[in-house]
């Protein structure tokens, strides 16, 4: 059942990428799909990592799978709460220790921290917002230039999530042959 | 048992991280999983410091890991509560050490003693 569930996770994040990398579609649009793919990614990969008590359990999804930018988030909840389970700390120590090593240009954490968020003044993948000189900016009037200052290089940028999701698939193999 | 240079990699990569390990004792190395003690300063107070975290195997570190994490004074307040865990450090192999590993293995071996 875990392991389906975790298949479920990598597939979506899969076809997250394709939408992603799909010809034809706007930029904005394919650079939110990008993202989309990347935190499925770390979910995937908190899910394989994750061994805590049950007791933990709801923290882990509260936390972790809930959550838009996983990464981003649950570092300021570690600095801010000093309640938070220790699992939880632990966790996300170890997959920074996991995408420190797979991730060595920083790429997947860039995207990571680029939120589809509600904030007016932030850059969204999906809504209006305000730009650095307070004019109103809708995500399809961003060039590919200005994409590229926010979430990093698209092509690099996918072939970053490709070569990870592929990496945590190989991983669930690995676990279900031993398993 | 899992290769000495593996669990290594992995204490390397938590001193790397932006709240670094500082000291790391791999202790039970017969153990299926990687049993670390890893003081990490930033780390607040905690009672319970002896209570190991558990992983699964990932995508770069392929093996379990049991991990006793805290702060240099939560650790020796561990030691001191749980002989055995003691017992382990002072008989642990230090794999990091920016001064507070080996001064956790004194008193690991003052209370194995």
């Amino acid at each position: 059942m875990a392991d389906e569930r975790l298949k479920a996770w990598i597939r979506q994040a899969r076809a997250d990428l394709d939408a992603g990398r799909r010809e034809g579609e706007v930029e904005c649009h394919r650079r939110y799909w990008l993202q989309q793919a990347c935190e499925k990614g770390i979910k995937a990969l908190g899910q394989i990592l994750w061994k805590g008590s049950a007791a933990d359990d709801g923290r882990f999804r509260q936390h972790l799978l809930n959550r838009h930018s996983p990464l981003k988030q649950l570092s300021k909840e570690v600095a801010a709460d000093a309640g938070l389970p220790k699992s939880l700390r632990l966790l996300l120590r170890q997959l920074d220790a996991e995408l420190g090593e797979l991730d060595g240009e920083g790429l997947l954490r860039k995207v990571d921290s680029t939120t589809p968020n509600t904030d007016p003044t932030d850059a969204r993948y999906r809504y209006p917002f305000r730009g650095p000189a307070g004019e109103e900016v809708a995500p399809i009037d961003w060039s590919s230039a200005d994409w590229d200052r926010y979430q990093g290089n698209s092509v690099g940028v996918a072939a970053a999530i490709d070569r990870f999701l592929r990496t945590v698939e190989n991983r669930r193999q690995r676990g279900r042959a031993m398993g | 048992m899992i290769p000495r240079e593996k669990v290594a990699e992995l204490v390397n990569a938590h001193a790397r991280l932006e709240e670094p390990t500082t000291g790391a004792i791999w202790i039970r190395p017969e153990a299926g999983e990687a049993w670390l003690v890893e003081v990490i300063p930033s780390m607040t107070d905690d009672e319970k410091a002896e209570e190991p975290t558990f992983f699964n195997p990932g995508t770069q570190f392929r093996f379990p890991v049991a991990i006793i994490a805290g702060n240099r004074r939560s650790l020796e307040a561990a030691l001191r509560r749980q002989p055995d865990l003691a017992r382990a450090v002072a008989s642990g192999t230090v794999l990091l050490d920016a001064g507070d590993a080996s001064a956790l293995v004194d008193v690991a071996r003052a209370v194995a003693a």
